[in-house]
């Protein structure tokens, strides 16, 4: 019966929310009908986000947060479909952070999610995505068309095909298997690996961290990649690629073509530029100490 | 050396061209203040809002220095700027729109700082100023269409292909433009 | 009952656009109509004000100092002079490495204006390198260190609002760009004009300065 009503409020497009205490758990179970393109905000103490792209014009959120927790969601009154919804969950004072979410939206919702320490996990969204957090992790699978990550050193994975792509971290390790139209990569000492698939504008930057580049460079697209002590690889494949690289101290170790890198300015570093197939793409590789190793 | 008080002609910017894009930053002040207020007249009035108008016009000067030595001379520099100054404009508009369809409540946007120079009309001031406001104050698509067609001179086709629109589209947005400006400015 | 021009007629007519034969009925009907030729004048005036704006309208006195200030500092290296939002300016870790960086901001400046005043003829203009480089350097070393030190006020009263454990985190990552903005800036005094090393500072300073943006908009969250 309780279902049944349940059933029948949310077809009404009438917000259902539970939130029933048991124990030292609160339950979350947020239902509402929603735009295709609804905007979903969620900020706060929550350890746990996973997030479900599907079929459906309605939202469903789920999950338990600990019973001090406050939960306070904000849809708008009324009947019918809601454009926008935000959730804060503030985490009791002096009690480790918990709690897990699950989160089933629109595929073409835009989901911006913060928290401190947590582990995000995106599958089938092709909206935006805007995800924030200190430490822990961000993995997301699909193709969202605009996904914008920041994370301190929590690690992030995206699998599959953003057409646009932000992704900064401090120390956090970024890997990408995929393809981007638009992509940006910032990090201080993380690791960076891209591989698998085609990139048409990149940019990637790197203090101390490493950079691999193992995937494809599209008919006239760009690949920027800039570090100050990490190494960088380049894997080229079968890449038709107008490659630059340039470093201020380190070496350019060059095994695809014969071609040796020349001394720098002043006979410091080294200089390499060579062109590869009918080098429709650009690849411009600088460091300042790091090592170049460009790899067939 | 060249008097910035003459009328310029089209060997004078040339000259400063040619100074400005071997590092003289003296002939490149030159240069701005001649076409400045070309750039800004059509940044303020396709933005309707002042403070992104200096935005856009600091980049456009940025971005013509950078790009100098890609001038070659075969339009006048100051029909140069424009196009650079067009370009940002709609880029910018473009990118705006994308962050905007990121927010629902308005709540969450940032403060909103399209205070148009050409804020609300005044019964005293002069018509030309009352259409300066009347433009800030339009809807943006049909604000760039007006400023394009009827303030720049655009055709609907270097627009609809200029804002990626049909023919159509640009047509009636310019005649909505042009409702709403006669409205405004007959209150 | 007399049907008037449609408005998307009236504006075709002013615009020319319609075809000879729509133009002709148009005009006509103008001829004959009291009220559409009213609403045709009115258009016509509001397109002949329009048509009459002035081509130039004089952007604010002190834009010209802002864009004479990015392309010097875009000699060098691409800072972002000037565009640093005011949430960005953030914060140092501790006043006392605040402090300690100032004072290397400071002498490294002062050490690069040295060498570069000691080693360069006098008549230089900024059209030549080297001087345009010390001039460029110094103005964006001042942006730099004055957006820094604004930092340390917000700072000192945010410290509280981010974990111990962030704290830490931040300031290694922290401490890691400096050691290689100081490197990076070391070598660009013996090699000014070296676009590539200009480039690669260039890309520490924004790691800085967007990794202060983001703690400060955690901090601050």
């Amino acid at each position: 019966m309780r279902s049944s009503l349940l059933r029948i409020a949310f077809l009404a497009g009438v917000a259902v929310l539970t939130a029933t205490q048991a124990g030292a758990q609160q339950k979350v179970d947020v239902r509402r009908a929603v735009t295709r393109d609804v905007y979903v905000r969620l900020n706060g103490a929550f350890s746990s986000l996973k997030v479900t792209g599907w079929q459906k014009d309605s939202l469903v959120m789920t999950g338990v947060l600990p019973r001090e927790s406050r939960f306070e969601p904000a849809m708008g009154a009324g009947p019918g479909p809601v454009p926008g919804l935000k959730f804060y969950i503030e985490g009791a004072a002096n009690t480790p952070v918990s709690g897990s979410l699950e989160l089933f939206v629109p595929v073409g919702a835009t989901v911006w999610a913060k928290s401190g320490s947590a582990t995000i996990d995106v599958t089938g969204i092709t909206g935006g995505l805007d995800l924030n957090i200190v430490g822990g992790s961000i993995s997301v699978a699909g193709n969202p068309r605009e996904l914008n990550i920041e994370s301190m050193d929590g690690t992030v994975t995206v699998n599959g095909a953003p057409t646009w792509m932000r992704a900064k971290t401090a120390t956090g390790d970024v890997t990408i298997r995929g393809s981007c139209t638009d992509l940006g990569i910032t990090t201080v000492s993380g690791t960076i690996t891209i591989r698998d698939g085609s990139f048409e504008r990149s940019r990637v930057e790197s203090v101390t961290g490493n950079v691999t580049f193992d995937a494809g460079v599209t008919r006239a697209g760009t690949l920027l990649i800039d570090t100050h002590a990490g190494t960088i690889d380049l894997q080229i494949g079968k890449a038709s690629l107008d490659i630059d690289a340039t470093t201020i101290t380190g070496s350019i170790t060059n095994s695809v073509t014969t071609r040796r890198p020349t001394p720098g300015r002043d006979g410091r570093g080294e200089e390499l530029a060579l062109s590869l197939g009918t080098g429709e793409a650009r690849a411009t590789l600088r460091s300042f100490k790091g090592n170049i190793r460009l790899i067939r | 050396m060249i008097d910035p008080q003459a009328t310029p002609s089209s060997d004078d910017t040339a000259a400063l061209v040619a100074l400005a894009a071997r590092g003289d930053v003296s002939a490149f002040e030159q240069l701005y203040q001649r076409s400045s207020g070309r750039v800004y007249a059509i940044c303020i009035r396709m933005t309707g809002d002042a403070q992104r108008a200096r935005e856009l016009t600091h980049d456009a000067f940025v971005r013509a220095w950078e790009r100098l030595s890609t001038f070659r001379g075969e339009a006048a520099f100051e029909t140069w700027m424009h196009r650079i100054a067009v370009n940002l404009v709609l880029g910018a508009e473009r990118s705006d729109r994308r962050r905007r369809a990121r927010v629902v409540s308005s709540e969450d946007e940032p403060d909103n700082e399209r205070v148009a120079a050409f804020a609300s009309p005044a019964p005293d001031v002069e018509t030309r100023v009352d259409l300066e406001r009347a433009i800030a104050a339009l809807p943006p698509r049909a604000r760039q269409v007006f400023v394009l067609h009827d303030v720049e001179g655009y055709k609907h086709d270097e627009i609809a292909d200029r804002l990626d629109l049909q023919s159509s589209s640009v047509r009636a947005q310019l005649h909505r433009a042009r409702k709403l400006i006669m409205g405004m400015l007959n209150r | 009952m007399t049907t008037h021009l449609t408005w998307e007629t009236l504006n075709d007519l002013v615009d020319d656009v319609l075809s000879p034969a729509a133009k002709a009925a148009a005009e006509t009907h103008a001829r004959d109509c009291a009220s559409c030729a009213t609403s045709l004048a009115e258009l016509r005036a509001t397109v002949a004000v329009t048509h009459d704006l002035p081509e130039s309208v004089t952007p604010p006195e002190d834009l010209w100092h802002d864009v004479r200030a990015t392309i010097e500092a875009g000699k060098v290296a691409h800072l972002p002079l000037g565009s640093v939002p005011a949430h960005a300016r953030g914060f140092w870790v501790t006043p006392g490495r605040l402090a300690a960086a100032a004072v290397m901001l400071v002498a490294v400046t002062a050490s690069l204006t040295g060498i570069v005043m000691t080693s360069q003829p006098a008549t230089q203009t900024i059209a030549q390198a080297p001087l345009a480089v010390s001039v460029s350097w110094q103005a964006s070393e001042r942006v730099f260190q004055a957006n820094v030190l604004a930092l340390r006020e917000q700072l000192e009263a945010l410290h509280d609002h981010l974990a111990p454990e962030t704290l830490v985190k931040v300031e290694r990552a922290l401490a890691t760009i400096d050691l290689a903005i100081a490197e990076g800036r070391e070598a660009l005094l013996r090699d000014p004009a070296n676009a590539a090393l200009s480039e690669l500072v260039a890309s520490n300073y924004r790691q800085k300065i967007e990794l202060l943006r983001r703690v400060t908009q955690l901090a601050s969250s």
